[in-house]
């Protein structure tokens, strides 16, 4: 075995006070601290060739036993393969071969890392999850690993097996940025031929030049090299224009793509497809750029144009928006109250006086706004509190004085995070959301009671008539807001009353006409499923409600519609005249909030509340929205919710907000809590699991990108063709008795459902119901979906009624399903016909003698034989049971001509058990095993 | 006299009355709960005879579509024989039928998807069992193995949904 024990007086030191930090709230002995998935020039293992490897780190400073751990990449078997009885010593590294060359010298596991990446997990035999990590695409000889080791985060690095981690990564990261782009251009700068294009400025932001060689452009994670840049410089602190128009044949610089004002992404990467910068945005206005704010490092916003200018911290949002909100924004917040029991006053307003507020004097950055309100807020939030002091807030900062705003805001939303151990949920979700739809924006806060330290904070913008108008022509229209308990789209009858208890007209309260609202629900429920688009499309914007749903599924935030009903806002917009779905309470996105659900596996479309969720099943019902919804969720993986994108924003916030989360007296969560879960899942309370931001994400986009990739089911095209018909029972037969995994909702109903894994992926279709066996009740969802169709798949399992050796190959199974089936239906009818079609083929003469393994098997009294001879035989059958005596002989030196032959063989007076038959034809013999059950 | 005779065979009359009332007593309880049965409850064959049940369904209040289910028997004491349908039967003619034997009759049955669903309660196939050997066996359907569909083709919840079984034997 290898291992490295190396720290000297300095890292012993770091080592220690790490471990102080963590203290007792870690269970953590040993970590996974490094791997490579792509080794092919790093390190070569004990038999010379560079494998993938696995490097475990003792983060404790006693040594640690690891008989009892096991390692997997499968998170169906944890323990896939057992690490060896040894010691690992204090502070050292372990390095593990995932070659499965068992027999080579060193620990080698016995499975191997996909460079496309999977998970990894470390466990004990009692199934409890030491550590684990899920990882995406891999580059060659980079590794993964902790920085520092065994506590930090997972990023790239260069490889240091054995032996502590670097935060070095081989060659720089130019310092370009995509600065500011504008994608839809009608009045603006023109190109070098007069046309209003889209272009893209790019700025470096370094103080050298840097070379454009080798640098590219792209509007897709699928081609990072769409556009290549010339061998050109870009000087220190200058801006280059790219036309994103497609005209190629332009002066200047011109991108082979164009830019899609509905919202796509933009990245920039270098020759090895690393990714420079990116950014992944939303709809976009006409004339409006989006662009940094600081240039070159600073946060997207809509901007007022600089065509190959610095920016300008200006647009049609203001100025001001970038004084509270910003994802990294970090603000000092006091707050007096004119009581040291203002805690006890806020649980009383809240409790018993209907979330009432009560004053404070707020001191913001410095900024003094007398006399605001203030309550604590939530609602399974509260409740999760507890006791503690740092509940989540709500700052009214007109309730007292007439018209006082802070900036121009009215209200802000103050949370505590009570859900989120890592702290970056609801900044990363919205950021995320605000891409899609219009979404509040984030801020963070450390906040003082008194003068004495309350805790730390996210500010989360409030959806009012400030929010409105930034997003809307108009924000005078109805605002409705989901209740506590939920709000399902169902429809209640005509009366608008009949909605109270689900929805909170949060606008216009005065004026109380939910009529627009009501004849939403209305057309949703009860417009037959062929007008149902046209129907809907006047008073209620689909598109928005499929990102919205698109948005939920990929990060699973199912504390929503999508789940739970709970968590969002429908504001009537008068100038478009729809009504648009609006995201809110992000808190226990990224799979923090179940629904009883897979939060990893969850199908995009299979989804088993659509019964009382009719937004849900209206739209993903009718295949074209389903189309639109899944390029959504397709946008997203490969774009801004891609698993690397998510890692870069989730680290900068994490590390920016660290020392505060560890410094807040209040904190819900342990430090160790917190450092974990960025990266890692981490248990709190029993059996509560809060998947690690990073890890949930890796895992979840590469379940979508197999949802994706793979098709779905509909239950009775078993050959995925896009027709329920007579042909389908071919596949049920020759998959008869196939097993494999199960799928989440098992149902007929005609709906697509993912496919699993199987080891053959046909066979995944066979299994109609997605019970996770090919059998009889397959044949039900030919029935019941019989002549249906859906829009075909790229990929068919069809067979051809004409291949008879594969029907020779399964003519027990066949034969079974003829002498199964019937009925006086078409179908029946066209189902017996084709099987005795099938089974009339006789394929030609054999060319050699062979014996099928009997059919049924295990049997009860008689059983199947079926086989072939090339020429006339004499045929011998003995049977044997285990110990080799003969105990029947059912044929003895039957005449058989060449062809293909069946046989019944029996054992009426045999006790159950384990036989043998060898059936001796001539010079051939061959012998089965056999099962016996009474 | 004649009163008294009267009033003698009235009161013989009230007395018959009663003791005809409470062989039907109106609060005895009838047992409505959703069941699959096989009938009749006990058979009794010879050697050269074979035994005809037939799979009922009663107080199913689902609409539906298809279904799927098992009924096992004792191989040592019967063979299946094979299954019929009338005109009677609730799945009716536009249907597949699925019916298999190995170590037990396996059955689905689904309705085309052109017709209406249906309210399964009557009979669903007869089920010919022929005698092996002397002695009883047990033909049931486990309830483990009943799934009833809807239109759509979910699985409906039957809660409270029994089996009852029937009792054949060979002489």
């Amino acid at each position: 075995m290898q291992y490295n024990n190396s720290l000297p007086g300095v890292r012993w030191i770091l080592a220690v006070a790490l471990l102080v930090l963590v203290g007792t709230a870690s269970s953590q002995t040993v970590a996974i601290n490094e791997f490579m998935a792509s080794n092919e020039n790093t390190i070569a293992d004990p038999g010379g060739e560079y494998d993938d490897w696995i490097e475990l780190y003792n983060v404790t400073d006693v040594s640690q036993g690891l008989s009892g751990f096991y390692l997997s990449d499968d998170l169906a078997n944890l323990q896939k393969w057992a690490l060896p009885d040894t010691v690992l010593p204090p502070n050292a590294f372990l390095l593990i071969w995932a070659d499965e060359d068992l027999d080579q010298q060193g620990i080698h596991a016995d499975f191997k890392l996909s460079a496309g990446g999977e998970a990894l997990v470390l466990s004990l035999a009692n199934g409890t999850i030491v550590d684990s990590l899920s990882f995406g695409e891999q580059t060659t000889d980079i590794s993964r690993g902790r920085f520092p080791d065994g506590l930090g985060g997972f990023q790239f690095m260069l490889a240091t097996p054995g032996a502590m981690n670097t935060d070095e990564l081989p060659g720089e990261t130019p310092m370009i940025a995509i600065n500011e782009f504008l994608a839809s251009n009608d009045t603006g700068a023109v190109d070098q031929n007069g046309e209003h294009e889209d272009w893209i400025e790019l700025y470096n932001y370094g103080a050298t030049e840097i070379s454009l060689g080798g640098l590219y452009l792209s509007d897709t994670e699928a081609d990072l090299h769409q556009w290549a840049f010339p061998d050109t410089v870009l000087g220190a602190n200058e801006f280059l224009i790219v036309w994103a128009d497609d005209d190629g044949d332009q002066e200047g610089l011109h991108a082979n793509f164009k830019l899609s004002a509905s919202g796509e992404m933009i990245v920039l990467s270098d020759a090895d497809s690393n990714i420079v910068d990116d950014v992944a945005f939303g709809i976009q206005d006409s004339d409006v750029s989006y662009g940094r704010y600081p240039d070159g490092t600073g946060d997207f916003r809509y901007m007022y144009t600089t065509f190959s200018a610095p920016n300008v911290n200006d647009g049609p949002g203001g100025e001001e928006e970038e004084l509270l909100f910003g994802d990294s924004l970090i603000h000092e917040v006091n707050l007096d109250f004119f009581t040291e029991a203002w805690q006890e006053s806020l649980e009383y307003n809240f409790e018993v006086l209907d979330k009432q507020y009560m004053p404070a004097t707020l001191t913001f950055d410095g900024l003094v706004l007398d006399s605001i309100g203030v309550r604590y807020k939530g609602n399974s939030s509260y409740e999760l509190s507890g006791n503690t002091p740092k509940k989540s807030l709500q700052f009214k900062f007109g309730e007292y004085v007439d018209d006082q705003k802070l900036y121009r805001y009215k209200k802000i939303n103050v949370h505590n995070g009570v859900s989120d151990p890592s702290f970056v949920r609801e900044a990363l979700a919205y950021k995320l959301a605000r891409d899609l739809v219009p979404a509040p924006r984030t801020a963070y806060a450390d906040v003082t009671v008194n003068g004495e330290p309350l805790g730390f904070y996210i500010i989360v913008e409030e959806v009012d008539k400030v929010f409105l108008a930034e997003h809307f022509t108009s924000n005078s229209g109805n605002l409705y807001k989901a209740a506590d308990d939920g709000g399902t789209l169902e429809y209640r009858g005509s009366d608008q009353a009949n909605y109270y208890a689900e929805y909170e007209l949060k606008e216009n309260e005065d004026i109380n006409d939910w009529t627009r609202f009501v004849a939403m629900i209305d057309t949703l429920n009860n417009v037959p499923a062929d007008r149902i688009v046209s129907s809907l499309s006047p008073i209620l914007n689909i598109d928005g409600c499929l990102r919205e749903l698109a948005f939920n599924m990929v990060i699973s935030n199912f504390d929503s519609y999508t789940g739970s009903s709970r968590n969002f806002y429908f504001y009537e917009d008068p100038a478009s005249g729809q009504i648009q779905m609006l995201p809110w309470d992000l808190n226990e996105s990224f799979g923090v909030y179940t629904n009883g659900w897979n939060v990893w596996e969850q199908s995009l479309t299979a989804v088993d509340n659509v019964d009382h969720r009719p937004l849900t099943r209206v739209l993903l019902s009718n295949d074209s929205l389903r189309a639109v919804y899944l390029g959504y969720v397709d946008m997203l993986v490969h774009g801004a919710a891609a698993a690397t994108v998510i890692a870069q924003r989730a680290t900068i916030l994490h590390e920016l907000i660290s020392d505060y989360v560890i410094a807040d007296p209040n904190k819900v969560y342990s430090d160790q809590a917190f450092l974990n879960n960025l990266n890692s899942d981490v248990f709190v309370d029993v059996g509560r699991r809060i998947p690690g931001i990073t890890s949930f994400v890796s895992a979840r986009d590469l379940n979508i990108e197999f949802q994706l990739t793979n098709d779905f089911v509909y239950p009775g095209d078993t050959d995925n063709n896009g027709e329920v018909n007579a042909l389908d029972i071919l596949p049920v037969g020759v998959y008869f008795g196939e097993t494999g995994q199960a799928r989440q909702m098992q149902t007929f109903a005609w709906a697509p459902a993912p496919t699993l894994l199987w080891s053959t992926v046909a066979a995944s279709y066979a299994d109609a119901n997605g019970d996770g066996t090919v059998n009889e009740r397959d044949i039900v969802a030919i029935g019941i979906n019989w002549l249906y169709t859906h829009s075909a798949s790229a990929q068919s399992f069809e067979i051809s009624p004409d291949d008879a050796a594969l029907f020779w190959e399964h003519r027990a199974a066949f034969e079974m399903l003829y002498s199964s089936v019937s009925g006086n239906s078409e179908a029946a009818a066209e189902l017996r016909a084709l099987l005795e079609s099938v089974l009339d083929i006789e394929p030609t003469i054999p060319t050699s003698f062979g014996v099928s393994q009997n059919y049924p098997n295990p049997f009860n009294g008689s059983t199947r034989i079926a086989f072939t001879l090339p020429e006339t035989e004499a045929v011998t059958v003995t049977i044997t049971d285990i110990l080799g005596r003969v105990v029947a002989t059912p044929f003895v030196e039957k005449s058989f001509t060449a062809g293909a032959h069946e046989l019944m063989i029996g054992l009426d007076d045999a006790a159950s058990g384990v036989y043998f038959f060898k059936l001796v034809a001539g010079s051939h013999s061959a012998t089965h095993k056999m099962m016996l059950l009474r | 006299m004649k009163q008294i005779h009267f009033t003698t065979t009235l009161l013989m009359l009230f007395v018959l009355g009663i003791a005809a009332c409470d062989k039907d007593d109106p609060s005895t309880p009838i047992d409505m709960a959703a069941r699959v049965m096989l009938t009749p409850a006990e058979a009794t064959i010879g050697m050269s005879e074979a035994a005809t049940l037939e799979l009922r369904a009663e107080y199913i209040e689902d609409s539906v579509f298809a279904v799927s289910l098992e009924v096992e028997y004792d191989p040592l004491i019967l063979r299946f024989g094979g299954y019929s349908t009338t005109d009677a039967a609730v799945f009716g003619s536009e249907a597949v039928e699925f019916v298999h034997d190995d170590t037990s009759v396996h059955i689905a049955f689904s309705r085309i998807n052109t017709e209406a669903s249906i309210y399964p309660n009557g009979l669903i196939c007869v089920l010919v069992f022929e005698p092996v050997a002397v002695g009883q066996s047990v033909v049931s359907a486990p309830l483990a193995s009943a799934v009833f569909y809807d239109r759509a083709g979910r699985p409906l919840a039957m809660d409270g949904l029994e089996t009852v079984q029937s009792v054949v034997t060979v002489h």
